[in-house]
Parts: C-alpha cells; sequence; structure tokens
C-alpha cells in the first residue's frame, strides 16, 4: 500500500462531546474519549445501540457539532473548512430535502453549491437519476416520494460533487431489498476508486457484506475495534463446501471427522439468502413490467462514480 | 456568486411553490383595489388620489413590511428546524453566502411585489383622473400639487434659539431658582413663546424668514411652479372667513410680490405664486448676512385685517406657512418613492434573518417585531422631548432636578439609540408622496446607503458571526 493510499482521511484524538442545558450546565457526555483513524479506501462502519454517539460523532466530522475537547482533523483541516467540506458527500439518518422541489432541482442546487459548471452538473444529474432509479419521478416534487425514494434523492445529492469522503448515515434506511444491494455494491465500487466510506447503521448484515473495518460504540466510546474478519473469525472452527457426495463416501468422511473431533459435527445445505431470493424475483418482474410508479430497479452506477 | 444566486433562487422557488408569493400578491391587489372603495374622500379628485396615495399604498407597505418581517425570521430559523440548513450547511458555503443568499432572495420577491403595487397605484391614479368630471380648477390642484414632486421649504425655526435666551435671562435675572423644576420652566417658556409666534390678532403682522438654497437661482427661468401653503392651527378652526395680506421679498425691498386672502381658518390653502425670473433674482442677489453665514432669505408677511369683521388667526407651528418648488413629474416621485419602500423592506428583511440565525422561528419573530415596536416608541418618545422641552439649556441641567439623574440617564440612553433610528424613521416617503412633496435622488441614495448597505452589513455581519458559532445539528429539546 503506497503512502498516498495509506494517508489518514479522518483522525479523530480523545474527542468529547458533551451536550450542555439553556443554562450551560452539562446534560449529557455523548461522546467521551473517542480516538479514530480512517484511512483513504476505507470503508469503515461505525455501530451502535441507539444513543452510543455513532450520529454525534459523524456530526462533529461534518462541521455541525462543536467538540467540546479533543482534536478533529478531516483531510488534515478542520471539519468546518470550506475546503474540507468540497471533498465530502454526507446522506443523513432522514433526507432533510427541501420538499417543494423536484430530485432534478435537488440535485441542481447541491450541485450549485459545489459550484459545478452548468455541464458537469446536468450530466451528473442524469446519471445520478438513472443510477438511482429516478428518472421518471425526475419532475415530481419530492414531496410526494415515499420514504425510499427521497431516500434516493439523498443518496444521489451526497455523491453530485464525485466525494472523495462519503459519509452514510443508515443509509439503507427505507430502501427495498433492491436499493439495499444497490447501494453496498455502491459503496464497494467508491472503495474500490480509492474513495473513503464512513457508515453508520443498525443493520448489521449491511456492515457486514461492505466494511473492511467496524468500531462498536457504547456510551460514547469505542468498546471494539478492528476488520470484520479480525473480529468475527472463529479460529477454532472450519465451514468446508462442497459438491454433495455419494453417501459411502460422506459417511466415510463424517467417521475420521468425528473420531477426530470427538462430537457429532454440523451438517447442512446452503441455501440461497431471502435478499438473493427477492432480488431473482424482482429481476423477473420487472423484465415484465410496462410501468412503473415507483422507484425503477436497475442496476446503472453512474458514470462518473466508476471513473478510474 | 453561484452558490448566493443558488440560495437566493431557492428563496424565489419556496415562497412561490409554498404559495406564499401568490398569497400576498392576491392580498395587495385586494387591498390597493378595495380599499378607495371602503373609504369615503371628501368628494374631490384630490381627496381620491391622496386616498390611493396615502392609504393604499400605506397598506401595501405595511402588508409588505409584516410579511417580510415574518418571512424573513423564517428563513434560516425555519431550515434549521426542519434541519434542512444540515444539508446546506455540509457543502461548501460559507455562512455569509447563505445569510446573503436569502436576503437577496427576499429583496427579490419584495421588488417584484412592491412595483406591481406600484403600477396598480399609477393606474388607479390616472384611471380615476380620466373618469372624472374635467373640472378645470380641480385638474389644476391634482396637477400641480398632488402629481408633482415638490421641494418643501420651511420657515427658519428660531423657537428654541429664543426659548434658551429667555431661560437664560430669567436665570440670570433671579427669576426662577434652582428648586423649580427646569423642563416645566422650559415647557412654560416654550408654551409662551409659541403662543407669540402663531397668533396674529386683528391688525397685527407675523414674519416668516425662508432660508432659500442656491439651486432655487434658476427656478423663475425654469418656470418651476413655486406654492405658498398656509396651515392654520386645529385649535382655532372655524368656517368664518379672515382677510389679510401677504407679502414676500427681502429685507432691503420686503414688497417683491403681494397678495390679499380671503379664507376660512378651517384648514390648509395652497396659493401659487407667480415665479417670475425678476423675482426670483430679486431674491438670490440679495444676500443676507446671518451671523457667519451668508445666504439668500426671503420675507414672508402676514398683515391680518384690521375691518370689524377681522379676527384672531393662529397658524400652525411647524408650517404654518411652507413654500413648495416643483421640482419632478409624479412618476419619477412615485418611483423613487418606491425605492426608498423597498429600501426599509431591506432592512426589515436583514432584521428578521439575523434574529432568525439566533432563535427558533417564534421566538425569532416576536423578538423582531417588539425591537421595531421599541424602536417606534423611543423614536417617539424623543420627538415628544424635543418638541416638549427643546434641545436647549442643558449646562444648567446638574444644578437643577437633582431627583431625577435616573430619568436623565433614560433621556440620555433613548437619544443614543435615536441616533441610529432616526435616519431609519424619517419621514414615510409615501406620506411624502400623497402630499405632492418630492422623494429626491438624494432622500434614495440616503436609504440606499443606510437600509440597504451599513444596516444590513452590521445585521449581516451579526447574523453570519451567530450563524457560523450555532450548533446547527443539537438535539431538540
Amino acid at each position: 500500500m503506497s503512502d498516498k493510499e495509506d494517508a489518514a482521511i479522518v483522525e479523530v484524538s480523545k474527542l468529547v462531546k458533551v451536550f450542555r442545558d439553556f443554562w450551560r450546565r452539562p446534560k449529557v457526555r455523548a461522546v467521551d474519549g473517542l480516538d479514530l483513524d480512517i484511512r483513504r479506501g476505507e470503508i469503515f462502519g461505525l455501530l451502535g445501540p441507539n444513543g452510543s454517539g455513532k450520529s454525534t460523532t459523524i456530526k462533529i466530522l461534518l462541521g455541525l457539532l462543536h467538540a467540546t475537547s479533543g482534536d478533529v482533523l478531516v483531510f488534515g483541516r478542520l471539519p468546518r473548512d470550506v475546503e474540507t467540506k468540497a471533498r465530502i458527500g454526507y446522506l443523513p439518518e432522514e433526507s432533510y430535502l427541501y420538499n417543494y422541489l423536484t430530485p432534478y432541482e435537488t440535485l441542481d442546487f447541491y450541485g450549485r453549491l459545489f459550484n459545478l459548471d452548468s455541464g458537469v452538473r446536468a450530466e451528473r444529474i442524469d446519471q445520478l437519476l438513472e443510477m438511482t432509479g429516478l428518472r421518471h419521478a425526475a419532475r415530481r416534487q419530492v414531496g410526494e416520494f415515499s420514504k425510499g425514494m427521497a431516500r434516493r434523492v439523498g443518496l444521489a445529492q451526497a455523491l453530485i460533487n464525485d466525494p472523495e469522503l462519503v459519509i452514510l448515515d443508515e443509509p439503507t434506511s427505507g430502501l427495498d431489498p433492491v436499493g439495499c444491494r444497490q447501494v453496498k455494491d455502491l459503496m464497494l465500487a467508491l472503495a474500490k476508486r480509492g474513495k473513503t466510506i464512513i457508515l453508520s447503521s443498525h443493520l448489521l448484515a449491511d456492515v457486514e457484506d461492505v466494511c473492511d473495518r467496524v468500531a462498536i460504540l457504547y456510551n460514547g466510546s469505542i468498546r471494539a475495534q478492528g476488520s470484520v474478519n479480525q473480529l468475527l473469525e472463529k479460529r477454532e472452527s472450519v465451514r468446508l463446501t462442497m459438491p454433495s457426495l455419494p453417501p459411502d463416501t460422506m459417511k466415510r468422511i463424517l467417521e475420521l471427522v468425528r473420531e477426530k473431533i470427538g462430537k457429532e459435527p454440523e451438517i447442512d445445505h446452503p441455501s440461497m439468502n431471502l435478499e438473493q431470493f427477492f432480488l431473482e424475483v424482482v429481476e423477473k418482474a420487472n423484465r415484465t413490467a410496462s410501468q412503473q410508479s415507483g422507484a425503477t430497479p436497475t442496476d446503472a452506477m453512474a458514470g462518473y462514480l466508476t471513473k478510474e | 456568486m453561484t452558490r448566493i444566486l443558488a440560495i437566493a433562487f431557492l428563496q424565489i422557488r419556496g415562497a412561490i411553490r409554498s404559495k406564499l408569493f401568490v398569497s400576498l400578491m392576491a392580498v395587495l391587489i385586494l387591498a390597493v383595489l378595495g380599499l378607495p372603495l371602503t373609504i369615503k374622500g371628501d368628494g374631490t379628485l384630490a381627496g381620491q388620489i391622496k386616498i390611493i396615495l396615502y392609504y393604499t399604498l400605506g397598506l401595501s407597505t405595511v402588508i409588505l413590511g409584516v410579511a417580510t418581517l415574518w418571512a424573513s425570521c423564517g428563513a434560516i430559523s425555519q431550515e434549521v428546524e426542519s434541519k434542512q440548513i444540515q444539508l446546506v450547511t455540509v457543502k461548501p458555503v460559507s455562512a455569509f453566502e447563505i445569510w446573503l443568499g436569502k436576503w437577496l432572495g427576499l429583496l427579490v420577491m419584495n421588488t417584484v411585489l412592491l412595483f406591481t403595487v406600484g403600477l396598480i397605484v399609477w393606474f388607479l391614479v390616472y384611471w380615476n383622473i380620466r373618469s372624472a368630471d374635467k373640472n378645470a380648477r380641480e385638474m389644476g390642484i391634482v396637477r400641480e400639487e398632488l402629481l408633482a414632486g415638490r421641494r418643501l421649504i420651511l420657515p427658519r425655526d428660531t423657537l428654541d434659539e429664543e426659548v434658551r435666551e429667555r431661560y437664560h435671562a430669567m436665570m440670570n435675572s433671579g427669576m426662577i431658582t434652582t428648586n423649580v423644576a427646569r423642563d416645566e420652566v422650559l415647557a412654560s417658556i416654550r408654551k409662551d413663546l409659541l403662543a407669540a409666534k402663531t397668533v396674529v390678532g386683528p391688525g397685527a403682522a407675523k414674519r416668516w424668514i425662508l432660508d432659500m438654497p442656491d439651486y432655487l437661482k434658476d427656478a423663475g427661468k425654469e418656470g418651476k411652479p413655486v406654492t405658498l401653503q398656509i396651515r392654520f392651527s386645529p385649535v382655532r378652526r372655524g368656517n368664518n372667513a379672515v382677510c389679510g395680506e401677504w407679502s414676500m421679498g427681502t429685507e432691503r425691498k420686503p414688497v417683491l410680490f403681494n397678495m390679499v386672502t380671503n379664507v376660512s381658518m378651517d384648514g390648509t390653502y395652497q396659493f401659487t405664486v407667480p415665479v417670475t425670473p425678476s423675482l426670483m433674482d430679486s431674491i438670490m442677489e440679495d444676500p443676507v448676512t446671518n451671523g457667519s453665514s451668508r445666504g439668500h432669505t426671503m420675507i414672508v408677511e402676514y398683515r391680518n385685517g384690521t375691518g370689524s369683521e377681522s379676527r384672531t388667526v393662529v397658524f400652525d407651528r411647524k408650517q404654518g406657512i411652507v413654500l413648495y418648488v416643483r421640482e419632478s413629474g409624479f412618476e419619477a416621485n412615485l418611483i423613487r418613492s418606491m425605492l426608498v419602500i423597498l429600501c426599509r423592506l431591506a432592512l426589515l428583511a436583514a432584521l428578521g434573518l439575523t434574529a432568525g440565525t439566533v432563535f427558533s422561528f417564534p421566538v425569532a419573530t416576536f423578538s423582531a417585531f417588539s425591537l421595531i415596536l421599541l424602536s417606534v416608541i423611543i423614536h417617539y418618545f424623543i420627538f415628544l422631548l424635543a418638541t416638549d422641552t427643546g434641545s436647549c439649556c442643558a449646562e444648567h441641567a446638574s444644578a437643577i432636578d437633582e431627583e431625577s439623574i435616573g430619568r436623565k440617564i433614560a433621556e440620555q440612553a433613548a437619544k443614543g439609540v435615536d441616533v441610529v433610528l432616526a435616519p431609519v424613521m424619517r419621514r414615510d416617503p409615501v406620506d411624502l408622496l400623497s402630499e405632492g412633496e418630492l422623494v429626491s435622488w438624494g432622500d434614495v441614495g440616503k436609504a440606499l446607503l443606510l437600509m440597504v448597505i451599513v444596516y444590513p452589513a452590521l445585521f449581516g455581519f451579526a447574523g453570519v458571526l451567530l450563524l457560523r458559532r450555532r450548533e446547527l445539528a443539537l438535539p431538540a429539546t
């Protein structure tokens, strides 16, 4: 790994955040001595129960909250620095969008805030609408959308600037399984391009599927941190998957294993998970459907996001 | 600039899509068209035009002012509450760009609404003129006195000076002692002098001195109509006619022009003075040394009639006589009035936006409206104070009235605040327009400088500072 690739994008040291009441009396210690280093190209998962300090940490990284003490650097600068913000894409836990704007206008507005040229803006909006399956609803007001569709607009706005650091707070909340899969694929594709992703989620399966490293927070401090494999691996057990064997061969293998471990091994048939099954059904239905009112299932990925 | 314009455009789009803009436009049109139908005029064309100009434009300004303050208070505070601002502030946008973008958006909406009102008012004025009886005298009054921008020249006000002189004289002669309340003495002296200056008994005469500005040099050559307005005091109005003779001139040539009037004391009269180049030249070529300054003065004298029917006349203290010089047409004056009103709306928008950066929407609205109310009260208090005692004799203040130090401090504080308020609280442009008085480009420039640049810059600076320091993602309490 080169120095550039290994560069720390987010450096948090001894971060403390105390929420105070009107009279400045301490009310809640939301983050308590948090240390974090997130490197370029990583998908970093922030896990923890409600109120563990995940969202507060993210909001401090974005400059929406001020740290009570400790150091926070993003791209080597303070989070409130305008230069820093230009390199970040953020999807909040709820899509705080302007209900009176259409998806096209929403993306155009945020594109303008990044000072994107009109040509680049139009091209990216087009690709993002295609990617999120909202092309057919591009001229409808966001206020009319379901939560999932609004979430897609939120995701699209987070990517309009082709960010180097993407912060996603519960990105799959409200999305159907197709959307969830797509978001996960997107995260993997972005990470492949060297983008850094911070993912905060309650859906542990999502985190497990995509994250390189995770930190588990509780009461504002990190209780466990490391790569997913490192944390989940059971080194004392082995799983062996192979094609079905003739019964007598199987019997001989089991006898050998039984003899070696001294107890009955667990055997089952690998099954397709529900997500994969659902995706297959929807894909078939999509091929035969003539009209679509919600988000259109699509495998498309915005071209500028996958460009090497 | 792209970011500022994007935010401004978003503000406008929000107002249009939320139907705020359309509703406001509908209310304004209804007010402008409906109000003249509900207010009964004096039956004259001039009265009807005054209603259109004063009441409809005045009401529209109030509606727009309230709506601007309300909308500006919500522009940032409501986005903070709905958390939409979080998605904006995480983008590379500075607090200054957010504040300025919102302010510009409000300004553009106000411009469209206000000039639409102006256009309807203009149309209504001419529609009324077209549909009125073609009475030449009435038409003349409307064209010369209302549909014009006339510069106003008030007589020199020496009351404060005279009050001071008399007070000092009384102090020095021992007529008043230190245990007498200063304010009461001043008020009493003022009252006496005022009576002496405004009351003209039968056969008596009253003089006014008018300082004539240099720009009037060419008024005669340019044929600018000059109107003399006489206003009687409301305390002695009646239908009885009073006869008197007016003369105008200079110290050396006191009678360059004269006329006899026979009017009832029930209001205000305007007489056109035929300003010939020779009359104006005579005034302008007769400089008078007044202390250290030299200037041109015109002396206006009223001599009350002496016959058996003659009566005592009481003139209005401030505007017993006023000289008007026509400077511009109605349309130009209307446009300038609109621009001054727009500047005021810009200031309100700045105030509301800044209140919204620190408070929640209801608190911001309450604070902004309270601040305006307080400003008006302070300004009125200062006005009353000046009318009561004048601004003289401060050197004796410590010797007397020791018991009211608290009041003095409050007065001084109010005066200090009024230094900031006074330029903004200048006479209402709607008032000027409906009286046919000039709203000059100078007035527009001053309004632009103060209410669009200086004060909004101060509000903006405070707003940006507060927005930058504010934590926009605090948990709801």
